[in-house]
């Protein structure tokens, strides 16, 4: 599904408020297809880099390129065929969800229907409750209608930012599902932004972790999350007899220089049974062996 | 609204007290007569009439309407809308100058236009009366009043000028009266609305002017009980 | 445009507070005629006692005309807050209520998005404007007729009962110019703001300082005066002398076009500036 079609490209993105930097320097390309994450940290510049993306903010300098074009010049061009919800679900409160997707569809250009309004809101699973105002929605519902706001147009992009927080377990399974279902079947090009890695590594092809206003890294999700060693920490209430016998084993190389209850080991995922079995054989009691990827370790740390 | 006509009271009472007796030119007394004479034989009139306020603080635009009069002092105007009618004669007191409590004195011939005049002065005699003086130009020919010139202790002087057809008529009633009167700036009446923005700074310590009012008469329609009709209908 | 503007102005008489104002006219001022009708007779009398030292009325003055010229008049400084209350929600209502993330990622331009808001705008004020017009003169007419209209100045004008009612529609006419330029302010301190209390709150203090300057008759202020807006709001009050000023109209309207077309333009410049924080 995914091709070599740029859809964003960003180069050397940077903003300041009053001398402030708040995003540093960011490159990144989103191909047609994508399911792309942006991952961050809260504070990271994720929520500025989309909205320059979506030109509610000005970049201080830098260029944005998408769907070929440079957006500060067609912009207009650019938002018809992008959708997006951008931190909160804000919506007209005073309104029902049906007049919302109505007024947000005819500034989209679009000669929307109520066939089409109805199509979208029944694919968010508010068909029942469109012409209800929006002030008497759950949060849930408010961030539901907010998808189905960034859908009405058909957009080929649709960006969206955060888009389970404060949502519940139920609530987020259904954002996932949709945004499955809107790559999968829609053939969408997505762009996710989070401050959780297993959000993004649930649905996303290619994903980019930024800090500090700066891209950290960039890749295939598949890639990024098996590269490399997995660290392993061990409990056991033997822990220098463990710590002797692997020192004496084949994984002594993994052994990390440390003392204390816990044994901390980095090493290959194949590794990990050969380690526990070891253990086990020579009579120690292993209270647990918790695997942290390096990606995901890399990740808490910044979080 | 019913206005009594109060300055038709000064004339009326003129013309009730002159006396008729003496045809003497030099005695005040028997001209006021012939002039009251003539003027009884009106005992009550409509009119017509144009009503007409200079006054320069004050712009209203020419009112049209009825008089209707009714021997032996009663007067009603009325007019669509709003009129101004002047007042200045009520403070005049007519009823002390001409209840013998005055005295007149002959005072000269005088020109009034082209007619030759006979020039008299009336002078209550009450010292509390507000009237300090009053001068009457009579046309001893015609026997009417030309013109009527007061002078009062506290609100300056006032006149009267009446305007005759050249053609006398059976009843001799005046084609036109100019009222004239002393006005006071600071009369100027207060805003209805609370403004905020007045355009120009108010003058300082206005001087008084003058106001004049002429009212034009037309289409008489004299002692056919018209009057009478008019203060039956709307007896106050 | 003509979509664009439908689309705000369906969204401003979508919300309550737009109904606020024709409700608030809706009761002040068939109040202010009820009251000039039991009570007005004695507060002309009261007004014109001066002038009844040299004349004698005839005729009534207390009319559905002069009740509205009153209402024009003292209404004057409290319409501006009810067009406020709309117009200065405009923009910065988006900013607090975090709508401008929807609406500014729209393939619409922020230039032509703002006009078509302070278009839509301006025809909130001039229907609040048609509607005080309408209840001022029919009811005030149903109420107490028609009649000669006496307005006191410097110079006390009293004009023939059919020459009032083009005078009084006019005057509305120049109040929708001068509240256009007050939609206007509003509209540019919104076009600042994040929070639409701010934007109505500045342009009343605004409103309301430059009017007590004006009022208040010192050389300095004197001096300020022709170069506050407020000075030109009043202007319908020349519809009221004869003969009427037209130059003066015209050029005092012109000062206000110019200002809403100022506060327009600034508007539209602090808008394609902004980023979108809220």
């Amino acid at each position: 599904m995914q091709s070599s079609e740029p859809i964003i490209e960003v180069k050397g993105l940077y903003k300041s408020f009053n001398g402030l930097e708040a995003v540093r320097g960011i490159d990144l390309t989103v191909f047609r297809g994508d399911v792309f994450g942006f991952l961050g940290p809260n504070g990271a510049g994720k929520s500025t880099t989309i909205r320059m993306l979506l030109t509610l903010i000005r970049p201080t300098s830098g260029d944005i390129k998408i769907f070929g074009l440079p957006l500060s010049a067609n912009r207009e061009t650019i938002l018809r065929k992008t959708g997006a919800i951008v931190e909160k679900p804000d919506l007209y409160g005073y309104l029902s969800a049906f007049d919302n997707l109505k007024l947000l569809g005819k500034m989209s250009g679009m000669a929307i229907t109520s066939t089409r309004i109805m199509e979208v809101l029944e694919l968010v699973g508010l068909k029942d409750r469109a012409h209800d105002k929006i002030k008497t929605f759950s949060h849930g519902m408010k961030q539901r209608v907010g998808l189905a706001q960034a859908l009405v147009h058909d957009p080929e992009l649709i960006i969206l930012d955060e888009p389970t927080t404060g949502l519940d377990p139920q609530g987020m399974v259904e954002i996932r599902d949709l945004i499955f279902k809107l790559s999968r079947d829609y053939k969408k090009t997505i762009l996710l932004s989070s401050h959780i890695l297993n959000e993004v590594e649930l649905v996303a092809n290619r994903m980019v972790i930024i800090n500090k206003g700066k891209v950290v890294v960039e890749g295939e999700v598949n890639t990024l999350l098996n590269s490399g060693d997995l660290k392993v920490t061990i409990e056991t209430s033997q822990p220098e007899k463990a710590r002797q016998l692997l020192q004496a084993s084949e994984f002594n190389k993994f052994l990390k220089n440390d003392s204390g209850n816990t044994l901390h080991l980095q090493l290959k995922k194949e590794h990990i049974a050969g380690v526990n079995e070891l253990l086990v054989r020579n009579g120690i009691d292993v209270s647990s062996v918790v695997p942290v990827r390096s990606l995901e370790a890399y990740f808490l740390n910044l979080t | 609204m019913r206005i009594y006509f109060l300055h038709f009271r000064i004339l009326t009472l003129l013309l009730l007290i002159a006396s008729p007796v003496l045809s003497q030119k030099s005695d005040p007394d028997s001209l006021l007569m012939r002039v009251q004479n003539k003027f009884r034989a009106v005992t009550d009139y409509e009119a017509e009439v144009t009503i007409k306020v200079d006054v320069d603080f004050i712009k209203i635009p020419l009112k049209k309407g009825i008089i209707w009069y009714l021997h032996p002092d009663k007067v009603k105007v009325k007019t669509p809308g709003f009129a101004l009618l002047p007042k200045r004669g009520m403070n005049f007191s007519p009823n002390q100058l001409f209840t013998g409590n005055y005295a007149t004195i002959y005072a000269r011939e005088e020109k009034v236009g082209n007619i030759m005049t006979s020039v008299i002065k009336v002078i209550p005699q009450d010292e509390k009366d507000e009237i300090i003086l009053s001068t009457l130009w009579i046309d001893p020919v015609r026997n009417v009043i030309l013109r009527l010139e007061s002078t009062t202790k506290s609100e300056g002087t006032f006149s009267m000028q009446f305007i005759y057809d050249a053609v006398s008529g059976k009843f001799d009633l005046p084609r036109e009266i100019i009222f004239n009167f002393d006005l006071r700036k600071s009369e100027l009446p207060i805003g209805l609305t609370g403004d905020f923005e007045n355009t120009a700074p108010k003058e300082k310590g206005a001087k008084n002017t003058r106001g004049t009012v002429t009212i034009n008469y037309l289409k008489y329609i004299v002692n056919e009980g018209k009057g009478t009709a008019a203060f039956k209908t709307s007896a106050k | 445009m003509l979509t664009l503007t439908g689309i705000e102005l369906f969204k401003i008489f979508s919300k309550r507070r737009t109904y606020i104002g024709f409700i608030a006219i809706g009761i002040l001022v068939p109040l202010i005629q009820v009251a000039l009708y039991i009570d007005g007779t004695t507060y002309i009398e009261f007004s014109l006692q001066n002038l009844k030292e040299a004349f004698e009325f005839q005729g009534e003055l207390l009319n559905g005309y002069l009740a509205c010229y009153i209402i024009l008049a003292t209404l004057y400084v409290h319409i501006p807050f009810l067009i406020t209350l709309v117009t200065g929600d405009s923009l910065a209502g988006e900013a607090a209520a975090g709508t401008f993330r929807i609406l500014l990622t729209r393939p619409v331009s922020r230039t032509k998005l703002v006009i078509a808001k302070y278009f839509a705008g301006l025809l909130y004020t001039s229907a609040l404007i048609l509607w005080m017009a309408l209840i001022s003169l029919l009811l005030g007419i149903a109420i107490m007729g028609t009649g000669d209209l006496i307005v006191i100045k410097n110079t006390v004008y009293i004009f023939s009962s059919d020459d009032v009612l083009w005078r009084l529609l006019a005057a509305f006419g120049y109040g929708l110019i001068a509240m256009w330029c007050v939609a206007s302010l509003s509209f540019m301190f919104s076009s600042f703001a994040d929070n639409s209390i701010g934007p109505i709150i500045l342009t009343m203090t605004v409103i309301i300082s430059f009017i007590i300057i004006s009022a208040i008759d010192l050389s300095l202020f004197r001096y300020v005066k022709p170069f506050l807006f407020t000075n030109y709001l009043g202007a319908w009050k020349l519809f009221f002398e004869t003969p009427v000023d037209y130059n003066k109209i015209a050029l005092s309207a012109g000062v206000l076009v110019v200002h809403s077309l100022l506060f327009l333009g600034i508007s539209v410049y602090s808008m394609n500036r902004k980023d979108i924080l809220t």
